[in-house]
């Protein structure tokens, strides 16, 4: 397994496969962190998807080849972000038609999630990437070290004290 | 403690995820489409310092290099069938019609569905139904009736219909065109040959319903479904839908064979009617995640109901503790004391199906079995207090905020001016009972200061038609709710209601809210299979 940062520079180069990889290692990560700003899981794919087209095209900017998961979250967090303010002006607008309705059952499904995705979003980046990678693109320890490019000890502890943290936060500490 | 907690709650997050289609497999769809940018960048930089500036030839060698990875991607798609659920779904959509047909006991049913024209209808032997999403009306027949009945449809009437009844559910349409909104909660792919060809075949398994199993058969050049086969666990017994998909679907019922001078029956409600049932809807929709203590007088009886999204509880609080809980009080008295009742589960929800203990002894061993008569939806979605006997009074959101619509059968009205009962508005129901002899009539009074809450039922029943002839009357209840409060999303609640109770005059229900930021997931965790076979 390629690690990322080796990955960040075979798709600098254009290899689009090595892109590819590096999409499916984080697809979940970015549809988690898009949810955690809007309350639309279809909407979130949307913007994922989008998020990842705007990563290819411009992943020669990425400054830091290790950074590439913040990096790809961060714009997948400012796509949602302009995305829930358009959305708000158009849930006004329509506020009188028949349609507004439905989307409470639609919003219902992922409302036990939210608070949970609210947390993550507040972790710290290297945290937020490695919950991210275990819990919602479900890889191991050691592929999340070979990922990393950080020793499995590291990103053990790391893990552990990102759940330790959202536990905390989670029975309202700050 | 706690830990675990998190981490499973993380997992169960990250299973919801996965469970949806990769939307890596759509970028690089959309990357296919539109290479030539980002091939031209990648020119330039592998270019760029060898001097080589010519823009065709940089041009040629992108078309090189596009060539290339759509030769990869063609091998690789003809080396192994590949569909996913996203392309087939797209593909039925870029269709005008598909049409389902299945053979059954009952001779053969047909089911239309179109994405694009919004409009589905199905023709089942005696009864054919027509449906016109866009206008959400609705058109049934059937053939002994010999009416076209005309009724209002929501978002979610799809769901009664598609393309099998049985598995019916209310929420989450994965994809309306085929299954409702039933959702599909585990997808496994396969490639299986059949007489030298190859299909795709999508083993499902649905959210609820007697028939969970399903297996789709996806034609790979098409992408389009061919062949669902339902089946149940344990079960020889399938269902089984052939697809095809025709240019032309019925325009109206009447292109189903409906003789156009049937007559119609319109129960579609007047414009401002509609909007006053869709705020009974959307009240009920609106309401938080709670605790309720029920307390009943006179007799000692309380039970304590939680409500966390779709899923439910009602505990049945023991004889001895009963004494301990005050009929009303301060928030500080149930936070305190309320953990030290006795209670034992009566029901369990998790939104989908209703478990019920049929022990709810306090302190005797637990025995669960799935029930027949209560569900998912009938805590919060009922008419009033009744129906679930064994917890009765809990059904308090479904007395405030009923589920009221026009029904086949049911004669319903709105009186803004109701006499005696003066600024609120009353909505009258009522339906011939079977034998025809009588008339149940249900009679809700909405109170437009409390965010039309209903704030008094009268269910009644009479010899004739006519509500207002007293002198028919046979049975009277009322049901009345008071002390009215609001709960933080600005929904109004109430505090008490008052009801008959025979033998005695009447009995009274109180009722103690709060809305807790968490309620554990554990309290809503459904017994397992097994206990059910037992």
């Amino acid at each position: 397994m390629l690690s990322d940062v080796k990955l960040v520079r075979l798709a600098k180069q254009g290899d689009v496969e090595a892109f590819e990889t590096l999409c499916r290692r984080y697809e979940r990560s970015v549809v988690a962190a898009a949810l955690a700003c809007i309350r639309d899981l279809q909407l979130a794919e949307d913007i994922a998807q989008e998020s990842l087209m705007i990563a290819f095209r411009r992943i020669k900017t990425l400054k830091s080849d290790e950074k590439f998961a913040s990096w790809l979250i961060t714009i997948t967090r400012r796509q949602a972000i302009r995305a829930a303010r358009s959305r708000k002006l158009a849930v006004k607008v329509s506020l009188d038609s028949t349609e507004t309705e439905s989307t409470t059952d639609e919003v219902d499904a992922w409302i036990e999630n939210e608070h949970l995705l609210e947390l993550v979003a507040r972790l710290p980046e290297q945290e937020r990437v490695l919950i991210g990678l275990r819990f919602f693109d479900e890889h191991s320890f050691q592929e999340i070290a070979r990922i990393t490019d950080r020793p499995l000890g590291t990103v053990t502890k790391q893990t552990s004290r990102a759940i330790a943290r959202l536990r905390s936060w989670s029975s309202g500490g700050d | 403690m706690n830990n675990d907690i998190i981490e499973k709650q993380l997992q169960q997050l990250g299973e919801s995820l996965r469970n949806r289609e990769s939307i890596t497999d759509q970028m690089l769809k959309n990357l296919g489409e539109q290479p030539q940018k980002n091939q031209r960048d990648k020119q330039h930089a592998e270019r760029g310092s060898t001097g080589f500036k010519s823009r065709w030839f940089a041009f040629a060698a992108s078309l090189a290099v596009v060539a290339c990875c759509l030769g990869v991607m063609l091998f690789s798609l003809f080396s192994r069938p590949q569909v996913s659920w996203g392309q087939m779904t797209r593909a039925v959509q870029e269709q005008e019609w598909i049409r389902g047909t299945a053979e059954g006991k009952n001779g053969k049913r047909t089911v239309w569905v179109s994405t694009k024209n919004n409009k589905w209808a199905i023709n089942f032997s005696s009864t054919k139904i027509f449906c016109n999403q866009t206008k959400k009306i609705k058109y049934e027949y059937i053939d002994w009736e010999k009416t076209i009945t005309k009724l209002p449809v929501d978002d979610h009437t799809i769901e009664k219909v598609l393309p099998v009844t049985a598995l019916s559910q209310d929420k989450k349409a994965i994809e309306p065109w085929l299954f409702g909104t039933e959702k599909v909660i585990s997808q496994k792919r396969k490639v299986v040959s059949e007489k030298g060809k190859k299909w795709i075949e999508f083993e499902l398994l649905m959210w609820r319903g007697s028939m969970r199993n399903a297996v789709l058969r996806v034609d790979p050049k098409t992408k389009l479904p061919v062949r669902l086969t339902f089946s149940s666990n344990g079960s020889s017994e399938t269902s089984v839908w052939e697809f095809d998909y025709p240019l032309r679907g019925p325009s109206d019922i009447y292109a189903m064979g409906v003789p156009r001078d049937t007559k119609i029956v319109d129960l579609i409600p007047d414009k401002r009617t509609q909007l006053l049932l869709k705020e009974l809807k959307q009240n009920r929709n609106r309401i938080e995640d709670f605790r309720m203590v029920v307390r009943r007088s006179p007799e000692r009886l309380a039970m304590v109901v939680f409500k966390k999204g779709r899923k439910w509880r009602v505990d049945y609080c023991s004889w001895n503790s009963t004494t301990l809980i005050p009929e009303l009080s301060n928030d500080g008295w149930y936070d305190g004391k309320l953990p030290g009742v006795h209670s034992a589960p009566l029901y369990v929800s998790d939104g989908t199906e209703v478990w019920q203990n049929t022990n709810f002894r306090v302190g005797q061993k637990t025995n669960w079995k799935k029930s027949e008569y209560v569900g998912p939806r009938n805590l919060l979605n009922g008419e009033d207090l009744g129906n679930m006997t064994l917890a009765p009074y809990t059904k308090l959101i479904s007395a405030l905020y009923p589920k009221i619509e026009p029904r086949k059968g049911w004669k319903l009205s709105v009186d803004y001016k109701p006499k005696g009962h003066k600024g609120k508005v009353l909505i009258k129901t009522s339906v011939e009972l079977a034998g025809g002899k009588s008339f149940g009539h249900n009679w809700y009074y909405l109170n437009p200061a409390k965010g039309h809450a209903v704030d008094r039922i009268e269910l009644f029943t009479t010899t004739d038609g006519n509500a207002e002839d007293k002198n028919s009357i046979i049975d009277w209840q009322v049901i009345t709710m008071d002390d009215f409060f609001q709960s933080k999303k600005g929904v109004w609640l109430c505090r008490k209601a008052t009801f008959p109770h025979y033998p005695i005059d009447k009995a009274t229900a109180t009722y103690h809210f709060d809305f807790p930021n968490k309620l554990d997931d554990k309290l809503f965790k459904l017994p397992s299979d097994k206990a059910e076979k037992k």
